[in-house]
């Protein structure tokens, strides 16, 4: 059995469902005060890629904001990966998290991850519409429609990061 | 046609100009496209090649594509033969293993010897109460009291992605996903340092009740570690120690961690090494408290040493008993032996029951620590056991077997069998009494020595010199003379062996059978004369009482040999006169004489009177007389 651990970050505005996200992935050992009080809480999950390997995922569920200052940015050092979260029912959530993206990538390197965009049980009061999909492809940016509620997409798209990570070891 | 010869021109051309590097090239293809040239050259400056590698990038590319190879190589070997691979570790295993058992072994001692040491102390016991009265747990309290810190947990962190390296803790912390612990430290730290200072300064020290999280950075990894109490002050120098010796060891794979933690194992016992106890030392500060924890452990063990010698006592106590309770069992199982009831009394154990005399009683096996067979008292009354080993027992002594006797009981017959002597057959045979649980008493297997008999009865009897015994034909033979009560008693006693042997004793005589034949001799040679007529001559009157005595004699010693016998009186006369007076003549002499000899109170039974015949009665050729004469005979 061979295992290795890896830190991912967990990136959106306030409201995306990051921690809603985590919380269906993974059973908490912190509460969620850390987040409010140090901006940041951590949890773990063993990602069992076949019957003998296996990835350690350290989650870093950092703090909601419009713009990384720098408190958050030290948070993301060191990071093997991040999923980036952004509310389908609310538009300039995407923006943000595209920003954020850009700033993310240029302090490391571009590391790998997944872009989600949440609550999508909420189709209803959806505000994304086919230019943003378009402006997503054109960038190059894959992306995936989850729900913290219904867990959709959810594991995948953590698992897909543990196994880019195996891959790339 | 043309064109062939500038070929040939070509080559020929080629071969003027390039010469020697012809053949070069040659060799180069040779080298290029041959597998087997290719591999020697290969083989010939690859170890050097490799040795050649001095650029970290190269050393890390190598070690990355030699990884997935030799695992396969390494697989596949063990798979085929573990057994080299066993070999080859065995050194290297085996001092580890040995190393972390007696390191176990040794804090597992540490901890039980200290624990005992507290167990019964003054101290102690407070603690005690002050757990029951705090709610607190006894073993929070001991380590409070006991310990001056405990350095609980260890952690080695990446400083870079706060990703755990490795990990060490004690049995008694508490610990959670130690991965996420390692990175909300590194979060936490991050907060400290983003939120309250401007330069790169650590957080050195978190709090936390009586625990405090001691941390040391190094340039690639962090050091925290988790102590209970007050560690010395050199405490951090002694961890910052340990982090550079990590950083030494293992620089590049430290700086470049990808998460896996095997790949820095190594540093595993380095971190096990931060944790470490330090007990309080024994307080002796005054001299009445040593006093008084001297009387403290002196009761204390005065108390354990009489629990022990008390607990002793009742061990001892009821194991002997036990096993006296055995013996008790092994003698009941005995014939003949029944014991109800035992006791101890004055060191003594004494059973009390009932055993047959004839039973034998075995006393234990041999003295052991816990039964001494001297100090058991058997307080046994006499009964009669009717087990047939028992009735058998009793039989032969009873009856005073010899050994050349064997003896069987079947249906409560008894039988015997064998050689044995006369006297011991005449006795047993004559038993009156049987043994208890005997009804019958076989004596048919007994054999007898007839010469062995004879000695007997003439040892018993001693007989007379005019007797004389032999033995024929496996016969006892008696001839001669001796008493009328000397042969009843023989013909007595050879009756008892008559089943046995044969005896011969008819042409014994007795005495008084041969007075008897005396006396009727002496009877038939008497007579008495008479005168003319029926007038007893004078002379004759004398004869009278001595034949009274004789018939009297007759009669006694008739009667004493039980023989019958009977006596004429037979009455005769002279010639003179004629028949018919001469033949009332001797009747009435006969009468008369048998009248004379009745007042002499003889028997008359026997005896009759008669008239002799004339001339025929004649009497040793004596011519007839007048007189009366006796004939005698036995029946």
């Amino acid at each position: 059995m061979s295992s290795l651990a890896k830190k991912i970050c967990l990136i959106g505005d306030f409201g995306v469902g990051k921690t809603s996200l985590v919380r269906r992935f993974v059973s908490n050992i912190f509460t969620d005060d850390y987040i409010t009080t140090v901006g940041v809480k951590i949890e773990t999950k063993v990602v069992n890629l076949d019957h003998e390997n296996s990835v350690k995922l350290v989650i870093w569920d950092i703090a909601g904001a419009d713009n990384l200052d720098s408190l958050k940015m030290s948070y993301l050092q060191g990071a093997n990966g991040y999923l980036l979260v952004a509310d389908g029912t609310r538009r300039n959530t995407l923006d943000s998290a595209l920003v954020l993206k850009q700033k993310i990538d240029s302090v490391l390197d571009a590391p790998p991850y997944q872009l989600l965009l949440n609550k999508v049980d909420l189709k209803s009061d959806w505000e994304l519409g086919d230019d943003d999909y378009l402006m997503l492809k054109q960038k190059n940016i894959l992306y995936s429609e989850s729900s913290a509620l219904t867990g959709s997409a959810v594991e995948q798209a953590f698992e897909k990061l543990a196994r880019g990570f195996w891959q790339s070891k | 046609m043309s064109r062939v010869k500038n070929v040939s021109d070509l080559a020929k051309l080629r071969s003027i100009i390039l010469g020697e590097e012809n053949q070069t090239v040659q060799e180069l293809k040779e080298r290029v496209f041959n597998l087997n040239r290719r591999s020697q050259d290969v083989a010939q400056i690859l170890p050097d090649a490799l040795e050649r590698i001095t650029e970290e990038k190269h050393k890390q590319a190598l070690g990355r594509a030699l990884s997935g190879p030799l695992e396969d190589a390494v697989k596949l070997s063990i798979k085929n033969d573990p057994k080299t691979f066993s070999d080859l570790l065995y050194p290297v295993i085996l001092p580890a293993i040995r190393r972390a058992v007696s390191e176990m072994l040794r804090t597992f001692i540490e901890r039980i010897d200290r624990t005992v040491s507290q167990r019964f102390s003054l101290k102690s016991l407070k603690w005690r109460w002050e757990s029951i009265r705090t709610g607190v747990p006894f073993s929070e309290i001991l380590l409070r009291n006991t310990v001056i810190y405990s350095v609980e947990q260890a952690i080695l962190i990446c400083r870079k992605s706060g990703l755990l390296i490795q990990h060490s803790f004690t049995e008694d912390a508490k610990h959670t996903d130690s991965d996420a612990v390692s990175g909300m430290l590194m979060a936490i730290q991050s907060f400290v340092q983003d939120s309250f200072v401007e330069n790169d300064e650590m957080l050195q020290r978190i709090t936390i009740g009586e625990h405090i999280v001691y941390l040391v950075d190094g340039p690639y990894a962090i050091l925290a570690c988790v102590v209970h109490g007050v560690p010395p002050a050199s405490f951090m120098n002694d961890m910052r120690e340990v982090l550079e010796k990590m950083h030494a060891l293992e620089p590049d794979t430290l700086k470049n961690y990808s998460g896996n933690k095997s790949e820095l194992s190594i540093l595993k016992p380095l971190l096990d090494r931060c944790l470490h106890v330090e007990y309080k030392e024994e307080e002796d500060s005054s001299e009445d408290k040593n006093k008084y924890n001297g009387i403290i452990k002196t009761a204390v063990w005065s108390l354990t040493a009489i629990v022990l010698l008390l607990t002793g006592y009742l061990v001892f106590n009821k194991v002997q008993t036990n096993k006296v309770g055995e013996y008790v069992a092994s003698l009941n199982q005995q014939p003949g032996i029944r014991v109800l009831n035992y006791y101890k009394s004055e060191g003594l154990w004494k059973l009390e029951g009932l055993m047959d005399p004839a039973a034998k009683i075995t006393k234990p096996q041999k003295q052991s620590f816990f039964l001494d067979p001297e100090k058991i008292q058997l307080d046994l009354i006499a009964f009669q056991g009717m087990d047939d080993s028992v009735i058998l027992n009793r039989s032969e002594e009873t009856l005073n077997l010899s050994a050349s006797l064997e003896t069987t009981l079947k249906d409560k017959t008894l039988s015997i069998s064998g050689k044995s002597q006369a006297h011991w057959y005449l006795n047993t045979n004559n038993l009156k009494v049987l043994p208890a649980g005997v009804s019958r008493l076989d004596l048919s297997g007994v054999n007898l020595d007839p010469k062995d008999v004879m000695g007997f009865l003439a040892q018993v009897l001693e007989p007379p010199e005019t007797i004389s015994t032999k033995l024929l034909d496996g016969k006892i033979i008696y001839t001669g003379t001796a008493s009328l009560d000397w042969i009843e008693s023989l013909n007595k006693l050879a009756e008892n062996f008559t089943a046995k042997l044969s005896f011969d004793s008819s042409s014994l005589i007795s005495h008084e059978q041969q007075r008897l034949l005396t006396l009727i001799n002496a009877l038939n040679d008497q007579s008495i004369d008479f005168l003319e007529g029926a007038e007893i001559q004078s002379d004759s009157e004398t004869a009278l009482p001595r034949v009274a005595i004789i018939i009297l004699e007759i009669d006694k010693l008739s009667s004493l040999l039980g023989r019958g016998y009977q006596i004429r009186i037979i009455g005769e006369t002279d010639e003179i006169g004629d028949e018919a007076t001469n033949l009332p003549l001797r009747l009435e002499r006969a009468e008369k004489i048998k009248e004379k000899l009745e007042l002499y109170a003889v028997p008359a039974g026997h005896i009759s009177s008669e008239a002799g015949r004339q001339n025929l009665e004649m009497n040793n050729n004596q011519p007839p007389r007048r007189q009366v004469r006796f004939t005698a005979s036995l029946q």
